[in-house]
């Protein structure tokens, strides 16, 4: 798989479920936007399609850029296993549902422990035994797991792209004349219980404080007694387990392939640089920045350039503005 | 074996283990390893790669090799955390490719090497201050950025990015298109690129890139140019790649993007993480175990990347150093240097003291610059007014201080948190301040390597002595000469460089001596005991012959004996005429040396003077022991 390319199905997740009445999907840049054949109407309704799409989009780019955020703030660790514990939640719960014939809620909880578990492990497997080591070694071990993951998924479930159902089917709901299809907006719903959640676990628990403390000032957080080592198995853990809800949510939307996680991941990268790495709030911005442009200007202006256009941001913003677009923003952080 | 070791002088027979006469740096034997490498490749061609299929694997590797010592030089080296080789080995075999086809090979190659080197200095002086993660998250978005552009440049990439019609290297107007051929050609761009890598590993380069990717800071307040020097090797390190890519291209006549994915990046990663990170020598085992090993595994094709994801997360945790470390602990267990003999491992404990190369003698001071109370027309540092603010605290709050006397040892005292360590970070450009420093009369600029430059030397509270490097290195790279420690010295000028590299171990062995730690020259640095750590931050201190030397609690966590040491050895170097900052909370250790004291309480001078003056002023017990404090006492 080459590093570049982010596979089509990321960019409008519309390809198994048309949004938009079959008169015209959105082709040819500027040009199209004017172009007579297009009635103004269906131009308006293909842009609320897109702009759900991108919603919906963002809605899962925030989860898998907050399960990084998470990690890094309480380890110091970026891990470059994230997106394929994205893909492997796509894979389990393509498992429970299909092979073991679990219902698809039940098969999403069994899916999202699964990969909290998967997180424990991967925490002792390849960051316990090199806490002494250099931060270059621990991110060479999780580029090694990743590898290992997608071959191990390759290997169990094979290379074909897998589709998952959506438990919704393909029930629509109309919106100014585009169909959105539920499952967008169930992401919507879960993505901000999720973050309230998360607002609620960091704010509100012993453990959450304990876990901010150590993004604040690690060694001090050390000497009033917080378990460092407990807590940096539950950060892989939840973070993890988001990677893991992440991959569930988008797999209705797309085909489940082995390079859907690493992709998607490289776009989160994106959203949470642009987001300063740690404030709930700017990650929540950049993600909808990042979806947004991704897709909107995608479909319209740069077609060919539209899965890198937030990289292009990226390089901008860490080049410029290291601390991140929306890091200024008030709110809070995890 | 041990004991033929020992007889041997823990050095290897026949001169193996490198010339006793150079330091030990230079003493590794390179140019007779690689002349050993190249020749057994060629001799051992016909048994082992007989035919074209097996020729044509071992012409991969040799291809591979070249992308992975150039990235062995930016990552292992340099420590830049980069994910763009991949990318520009596409750019080397796009661009031979489009130039070739109407120019030939050699056109194509010199341009894609002249397209890379602007590429990747535009790209490495914008990334230039972004570390670690920020700077692999970046190189990785280069190269989706850039392979995204070649697949949707038909008219340069071709179709989709899909190239048929290279032609191959022509040499003298034959066209090497048999995989024999092309092996030749191919292994004399290993052979060019080894020289070119084993010039660095012989130049100061070396030592430079260690210490600045182990401590950053301590480098920069060596004097050293981290950003410059980091960025040339990455160029390089990408150069490399290109002309892989180039070689490729030409080789296989065929191109798609396909090759540089994810698969090749993380190749890269083994063969240098495999290999040992820091051996030029390690990239070739690693290399040829990335390209022979899958083959090795036909049976087991389907398991490739799972062992290679395997091999890269037990290789960083099992085997650290990688194969290259590997070989390491085997000459230390057979043929043991002499420090590693008198660190235990069977020697009756002596050093001899000095080295063959070294003619000063062991006890030499280091030549003072300047005689004892000779007075400076400007005073030799002056602070004025600085002030130091941390959000909307002042730490250090409009400090005025000067040494003006050449041997004058100033004492700044205060409780915790009084802002003495800030003032120090200040002085050195190492935080932001309001104020002026100024040395000799002019401003200092406001970054550690120009107070070097200009004249103030730094030891830091806990020692940052440069782990990876021996003892003599250290000092070195503290060296004010820097002239030929370069790119230049390595590659084009090396008579002068080693003209001046002679006169800088002179000067580095003795000021190793003058600390008293001129025995321990081959020892690596992270050996020493903390005690012998804070010297040898010292003798990198005093070999630039600083202005002032900037001591940072000095006697923290020495026993009495080492705290005593200390002070005598502090007490010389300001006979010599050596002038000292130091901050420090020994009450007799501050009597003992300090010719004057200033007291910061809360970020402001709140006394001066005489050490016995300082300590019986009101306003200093207070600061110390509070107000009832006094009043008991």
């Amino acid at each position: 798989m080459p590093v570049g390319g982010i596979p089509a199905q990321c960019r409008g997740m519309d390809h198994h479920q048309p949004t938009v009445p079959a008169s015209a999907p959105p082709a040819g840049g500027l040009a199209a936007l004017g172009a007579p054949v297009e009635s103004g109407v269906v131009a308006v309704a293909t842009f609320i399609a897109v702009l759900f799409s991108a919603i919906a989009f963002a809605g899962v780019l925030s989860l898998v850029a907050l399960g990084f955020v998470v990690l890094y703030r309480a380890t110091r660790i970026i891990n470059f296993a994230h997106g394929d514990l994205m893909t492997a939640g796509g894979y389990v719960a393509f498992f429970f549902i299909n092979e073991v014939g679990l219902p698809i809620f039940a098969a999403y909880g069994v899916t999202i422990a699964v990969l909290f578990l998967a997180g424990v492990a991967l925490e002792r497997l390849a960051y316990a035994p090199l806490r002494r080591a250099s931060d270059i070694a621990v991110v060479l071990a999780t580029l090694g797991i990743a590898i290992a993951i997608r071959a191990g998924l390759g290997i169990w479930q094979g290379t074909t792209p897998k589709n998952l159902v959506s438990p919704f089917g393909s029930a629509v709901v109309h919106v100014g004349g585009a169909n959105i299809s539920e499952q967008r907006l169930m992401i919507v719903v879960v993505v901000l219980v999720v973050i309230g959640a998360l607002v609620l676990f960091f704010q509100g628990t012993q453990f959450g404080r304990q876990m901010r403390s150590l993004a604040t000032d690690r060694e001090m957080a050390m000497l009033v007694g917080v378990r460092v080592n407990g807590m940096a198995t539950l950060a892989f853990g939840i973070s993890s387990g988001l990677a893991g809800l992440a991959g569930v949510l988008i797999s209705p939307l797309v085909a489940v392939d082995l390079n859907l996680g690493f992709n998607v991941m490289l776009l989160a990268f994106s959203a949470a640089v642009l987001g300063g790495f740690g404030s709930l709030t700017g990650i929540l911005v950049a993600s909808l920045v990042v979806g947004l442009t991704q897709q909107v200007i995608g479909n319209y202006v740069l077609q060919n350039y539209a899965d890198v256009l937030p990289f292009v941001m990226m390089l901008a913003v860490i080049v410029l503005r290291p601390q991140g677009l929306f890091a200024g923003l008030s709110g809070w952080r995890v | 074996m041990v004991d033929l070791a020992r007889r041997l002088g823990g050095r290897l027979p026949f001169g193996l283990g490198g010339d006793p006469n150079l330091p030990l740096t230079y003493q590794r034997r390179h140019y007779l390893t690689a002349a050993a490498f190249v020749v057994a490749v060629a001799l051992s061609m016909p048994v082992f790669f007989p035919d074209d299929a097996s020729l044509h694997l071992a012409n991969l590797w040799l291809i591979y090799l070249i992308a992975g010592i150039g990235f062995y030089f930016m990552f292992g080296l340099a420590g830049r955390f980069a994910f763009c080789q991949t990318f520009l080995m596409a750019v080397g075999g796009y661009t031979t490719a489009y130039f070739a086809v109407q120019r030939g090979f050699w056109v194509g190659l010199v341009v894609s090497i002249a397209v890379s080197v602007v590429l990747m200095t535009v790209f490495g002086l914008l990334l230039r201050r972004v570390e670690e993660f920020y700077f692999a998250i970046a190189t990785l978005a280069l190269t989706n950025i850039g392979i995204e552009v070649l697949q949707n440049w038909p008219s340069f990439a071709g179709a989709n990015a899909t190239r048929f019609d290279i032609p191959p290297i022509t040499i003298l107007g034959q066209r090497l298109a048999t995989e024999m051929a092309a092996f030749w050609a191919i292994l004399g761009f290993v052979v060019l690129t080894l020289l070119l890598g084993i010039f660095i590993e012989r130049s100061p380069i070396r030592r430079q890139t260690l210490a600045a990717r182990d401590r950053r800071i301590a480098a920069e307040m060596s004097g050293m140019n981290v950003q410059g020097l980091q960025l040339r090797l990455f160029v390089f390190g990408s150069v490399l790649g290109a002309v892989s890519g180039a070689i490729l291209g030409a080789w296989q006549s065929v191109l798609t993007t396909d090759v540089f994915g994810i698969d090749l990046a993380v190749g890269l990663f083994v063969m240098v993480i495999i290999g040992g990170s820091e051996s030029l020598w390690g990239v070739i085992i690693g290399s040829a175990i990335v390209v022979f090993l899958p083959n090795q595994l036909q049976a087991l094709q389907e398991y490739q990347s799972l062992i290679y994801g395997a091999i890269l997360l037990f290789g960083v945790i099992l085997m650290p150093r990688g194969v290259a470390g590997l070989g390491d602990s085997l000459r230390t267990r057979f043929f043991p240097r002499r420090w590693e003999v008198a660190a235990g491992r069977g020697g009756d404990g002596s050093l001899e003291s000095a080295p063959p190369w070294f003619k000063g003698s062991g006890v030499a001071p280091v030549e003072p610059a300047h005689g004892p109370d000779d007075e400076a027309s400007s005073p030799l540092l002056e602070v004025r007014e600085v002030s130091v603010a941390f959000g909307g605290v002042l730490a250090v709050d409009r400090v005025s201080l000067q040494l003006r006397k050449h041997g004058e040892v100033l004492g700044l005292i205060g409780p915790n948190g009084s802002g003495k360590t800030t003032l120090l970070n200040a002085i050195c450009g190492i935080v932001p301040y309001s104020g002026t420093v100024l040395v000799r009369g002019r401003v200092t600029p406001r970054s550690p390597r120009h107070v070097s430059a200009a004249g103030i030397s730094r030891a830091f509270q806990s020692p940052q002595v440069f782990p990876s490097l021996t003892c003599l290195e250290n000092v070195l790279v503290g060296s004010a000469d820097r002239e030929f420690t370069g790119l230049t010295g390595a590659w084009i000028a090396r008579p002068q460089m080693w003209r001046h590299e002679r006169a800088r171990w002179e000067k580095a062995a003795a000021a190793l001596a003058r600390v008293g730690l001129l025995r321990y020259h081959e020892t690596p640095s992270r050996l020493l005991t903390y005690g012998h750590q804070r010297l040898l931050e010292i003798a990198r201190g005093i070999v630039s012959d600083p202005e002032v030397l900037v001591l940072d609690e000095p006697s923290a966590g020495l026993n009495k004996a080492e705290t005593d040491n200390l002070a005598d050895l502090l007490e010389e170097l300001a006979v010599g005429g050596l002038t000292i900052l130091v901050v420090e909370h020994k009450i007799d250790f501050v009597d003992r040396i300090c010719n004057r004291v200033v007291a910061l309480e809360a970020g402001r001078v709140i006394a001066e003077g005489t050490p016995g003056e300082v300590w019986r002023a009101p306003q200093v017990a207070e600061a110390y022991l509070g107000r009832r404090g006094i009043a008991e006492g």
